[in-house]
């Protein structure tokens, strides 16, 4: 017999229990859950004025080609130093908007499965921005919402494709630089194919390091990807495609591998840029993808040692369904393991400052606290974007809860409790935001201080868990 | 709690009494017998995140076929590093070449771990793991030899424990702060709370005991970076009652696109390393005359260029051992292991460099003749899986 605890409901499935919710949510935790997934694809109000990718990848590429321009000729005249300072000053301030906002979304929202659902398939598609990828360094944000969040209510193929179509992750991942060795392009460059996104693609995003591919796979596949880039000018040309805004998806069949591909044991001719659409759609439905997506939603949510009862029924719900999105969704919380006590998940450090956040509620959301909130994301290493490697954020609990990641949760809430303690009663949010436990109740109720309390409370092994 | 922290005082004891002078078993076809081990012996295992191309870093300058793979990748002949008349190290590595020369660096080339695949996440994991075959919730071999020797003591430094420290003995880890400081009374009501967590409570006790040693000789400091966890490896290992073996991560080195010949990213990459050991030397002192270096990557890179002007995942490739520790092995090639070949029928599939050595049995050479872990301990549960033939200086 399951017990549907709210608290399970609301820490392992969402981003962490606000104080006084917890008695309506009790009412019916998994309806209350399931009731958030039609709004998935919901763009928080809070997004709505911000650039779009193609618009921020037209700017950062405008910006890197004016910091070139000017260091090019030699010498940087004290002009162009201020103008350059002045672009740099307006991509810095744009780029902490975006980081705060998104970490208000995830404090303020009241679909907090559905958002967590949204970070989980936005990891899945990890994209990691930073200098050497000057052109989409702004776009993070906007690749999130427009490839992931905008694909929440529809299958997997659509949210692949999208990914796969998307100017960031091509950049990400190199493909805009792999040229078909002899397209047009390839033979007068004397270049060729770059398989580091074909090779992720199949490894880390569809059927998984064990998915039964070759070598000559990942090159089949990259062949076909040949041609899928960004509509950007180079140093010495204008954009390919004037037609379209720079900074948009660009298919340049003068770069495509001509020719037949052997894929996974099939023949896919050489249909231009559908050929890879094709060869997509077909990995989204391939069999080993629905276990490797199951596994990984079970060890993102359940267990970082994925009981495999779990992982066969959310397998088969993902084939049966044909990878229809919030069917899975569904499915991950009709699972008996989803609600064992018994199985416990490490908060990331995303999760453990959120939660934090929204165990305190009335604080300002103001972008000097927003500010505060990311910068200890940085200190505790989980910057959004910066995952450091392109299988995104890691699962296991030895990797957050190492014994210095520990001490810098602690000294955080030591900071946040310096700060606001003083306004809360801790003997009061512990019932509200944790089940039962007399040892940290006793531990409280004995502080020297409201603050000392608060950071017993927040700083407790219990708070680290997501249970 | 209290007990836990007596056992570490009497384990520090233990580890300067030097009682693990017995330790030491035998492998068979053993090339470095016979060292003295000492009780103060450090290692330092530096793992290289993203499969270093070996061939650019100690380049086979003799063998005829390496200019036909690869010509935009070799710098100029004059400006070799040359260790003998067929290898050379890459002209950034000036601090390892002097090294070299006073017997404190020891070069392997054409080695690689179990893995035969081509993926990163894989390939670190058996690195690290030490079996044959990646495995999500394996433990590391470093901490599978720690479990049965607990008298030794590690340290990952960096924002999170790596696999290779993970499992069920516990280590510490350090990374520098950027937040204030807890007050004593609030820690120790939370070292009560936390005694009840099996996973969480050994860790926070780590976390406070780290931070004890690493004040005193860290304030001065302003390094950031990798910078920073030399310095910290160094001041760690030479504390006394501190870690005798500290783990850093390096990551950067996955060059797919432009990754240089004689400058650029890769070159870019072996100045950090290079300047890194040698300021690693220096912040140790006299403690680099006990200490070995473990320099590893999960793989080689491809032997030709590719359309990039950079190279994808291939097979084999080099690790370096450095450290004053290394002279009591006496004269030896500036490069061991046999040389596989570059001709177009040596390599592995067509396209890589082929293995003549297995990491794990250069890792039990070091673990045993260094710091004494017993040969059987390591054939048994630290690598199982490995070769039986040992390790092959030639």
């Amino acid at each position: 017999m399951t017990t549907y605890s709210p608290f399970i409901a609301a820490n392992r499935f969402g981003l962490g229990i606000q104080p006084g919710e917890h008695t309506s949510i009790a009412k019916d935790p998994k309806g209350w859950l399931s009731a958030q997934l039609p709004l998935a694809n919901r763009l928080p109000p809070r997004y709505a004025q911000l650039l779009n990718s193609v618009q921020l990848i037209e700017m950062a590429d405008a910006d890197y080609r004016q910091r070139i321009r000017f260091q090019q000729d030699g010498e940087v005249t004290e002009a162009e130093q201020l103008q350059l300072r002045d672009a740099q000053r307006i991509a810095t301030t744009m780029l902490r908007h975006h980081a705060n906002q998104r970490t208000a979304v995830a404090i303020e929202s009241d679909t907090p499965f559905a958002e967590r659902l949204v970070r989980f398939w936005s990891n899945h598609f990890s994209v990691t921005l930073d200098n050497s990828r000057p052109t989409t360094l702004y776009a993070g944000l906007a690749y999130e919402n427009e490839a992931i969040r905008n694909n929440m209510n529809r299958r997997f193929e659509d949210m692949l494709l999208s990914v796969a179509g998307h100017p960031v992750m091509l950049t990400y991942l190199d493909n805009t630089l792999s040229l078909g060795p002899t397209s047009p392009v390839g033979r007068q460059r004397k270049r060729g194919l770059n398989e580091n996104y074909a090779r992720e693609m199949l490894e880390l995003h569809t059927v998984g390091a064990d998915g039964g591919y070759k070598q000559a796979d990942v090159i089949a596949l990259a062949r076909m990807l040949t041609g899928w880039s960004v509509n950007l000018p180079t140093n010495t040309a204008a954009r390919p495609d004037l037609q379209t805004p720079a900074g948009s998806f660009y298919y340049d069949t003068r770069a495509h591998e001509p020719g037949t591909q052997q894929f996974l044991g099939k023949s896919y001719v050489d249909s231009g840029l559908q050929q890879a659409v094709t060869a997509i759609r077909d990995l989204a439905y391939h069999p080993a993808t629905a276990n490797f997506i199951a596994r990984k939603l079970v060890r993102h949510f359940i267990a970082d040692q994925a009981p495999e009862s779990a992982v066969v029924k959310l397998a088969q719900v993902f084939r049966d369904s044909r990878g229809d999105l919030p069917t899975l969704h569904k499915a991950l919380i009709d699972l008996d393991e989803a609600w064992d006590p018994r199985l416990q998940k490490l908060k990331t450090a995303e999760d453990f400052v959120i939660s934090t956040a929204r165990a305190l509620p009335g604080i300002p959301l103001s972008d000097s606290v927003l500010g505060i909130l990311n910068d200890t994301l940085g200190s505790l290493n989980q910057t959004p974007f910066t995952a450091p490697s392109p299988a995104g954020w890691p699962e296991q609990a030895e990797h957050w809860g190492g014994p210095d990641a520990l001490i810098k949760r602690l000294e955080f809430i030591n900071m946040v409790s310096s700060a606001v303690g003083v306004d809360f009663d801790a003997r009061d949010i512990v019932t509200q935001i944790l089940s039962a436990n007399p040892t940290l109740q006793t531990a409280i109720r004995r502080s020297e201080s409201k603050t000392q309390a608060l950071t017993l409370l927040l700083a407790s092994p219990q708070f680290q868990w997501r249970a | 709690m209290t007990h836990q922290h007596n056992s570490r005082i009497n384990r520090r004891q233990f580890i300067q009494s030097a009682a693990l002078l017995a330790a030491a078993g035998s492998l068979p076809g053993l090339s470095w017998a016979n060292s003295v081990i000492s009780g103060n012996n450090k290692l330092a295992v530096i793992i290289l995140r993203g499969a270093m191309d070996g061939l650019a870093a100690v380049i086979p300058y003799g063998d005829a076929a390496l200019r036909t793979h690869r010509a935009a990748l070799v710098p100029a002949d004059e400006t070799l590093l040359k260790l003998d008349n067929f290898f050379a190290l890459h002209p950034a590595f000036p601090g390892l070449f002097q090294l070299q020369k006073a017997g404190e660096l020891s070069i392997v080339h054409a080695i690689a771990s179990a893995y035969r695949e081509r993926s990163h996440f894989d390939g670190q994991n058996v690195l690290e793991s030490g079996l044959e075959m990646a495995r999500p919730n394996a433990s590391g071999w470093l901490n599978r030899a720690l479990q049965a020797q607990s008298h030794q003591q590690a340290m990952a430094l960096g924002q999170s424990v790596p696999l290779i420290l993970r499992g069920q003995a516990i280590v510490g880890s350090w990374a520098p702060s950027v937040l204030p400081a807890l007050n004593e009374d609030t820690l120790t009501r939370l070292q009560g709370l936390y005694s009840d967590d099996s996973f969480l409570g050994p860790r926070l006790q780590e976390a406070i005991d780290a931070k004890a040693i690493v004040s005193a000789g860290m304030s001065k400091s302003r390094a950031t970076g990798f910078t920073a966890l030399i310095d910290a490896a160094g001041n760690f290992l030479k504390a006394p009652g501190g870690p005798n073996i500290v783990v850093l991560e390096n990551n950067g080195w996955d060059t797919h696109v432009n990754q240089g010949g004689a400058q650029g990213t890769l070159p870019r990459k072996f100045t950090e390393l290079d300047n890194s050991i040698t300021r690693l030397k220096t912040a140790l002192g006299t403690t680099w005359q006990n200490t070995v270096v473990v320099v590893m990557t999960e793989f080689g890179r491809t032997v030709r260029v590719n359309g990039t002007l950079g190279t994808d995942h291939g097979t084999a490739g080099v690790a370096f051992l450095a450290g004053g520790g290394l002279t009591k092995y006496g004269s030896r090639p500036a490069v061991l292991g046999p040389w596989p070949g570059l001709s177009e029928g040596n390599l592995r599939e067509g396209r890589d460099l082929q293995p003549t050595n297995d990491l794990r049995s250069l890792i039990a050479e070091i673990l045993q003749s260094h710091m004494g872990f017993n040969g059987q301990l390591l054939r048994d549960l630290v690598f199982p899986g490995m070769p039986m033939s040992g390790f092959r200086v030639s």
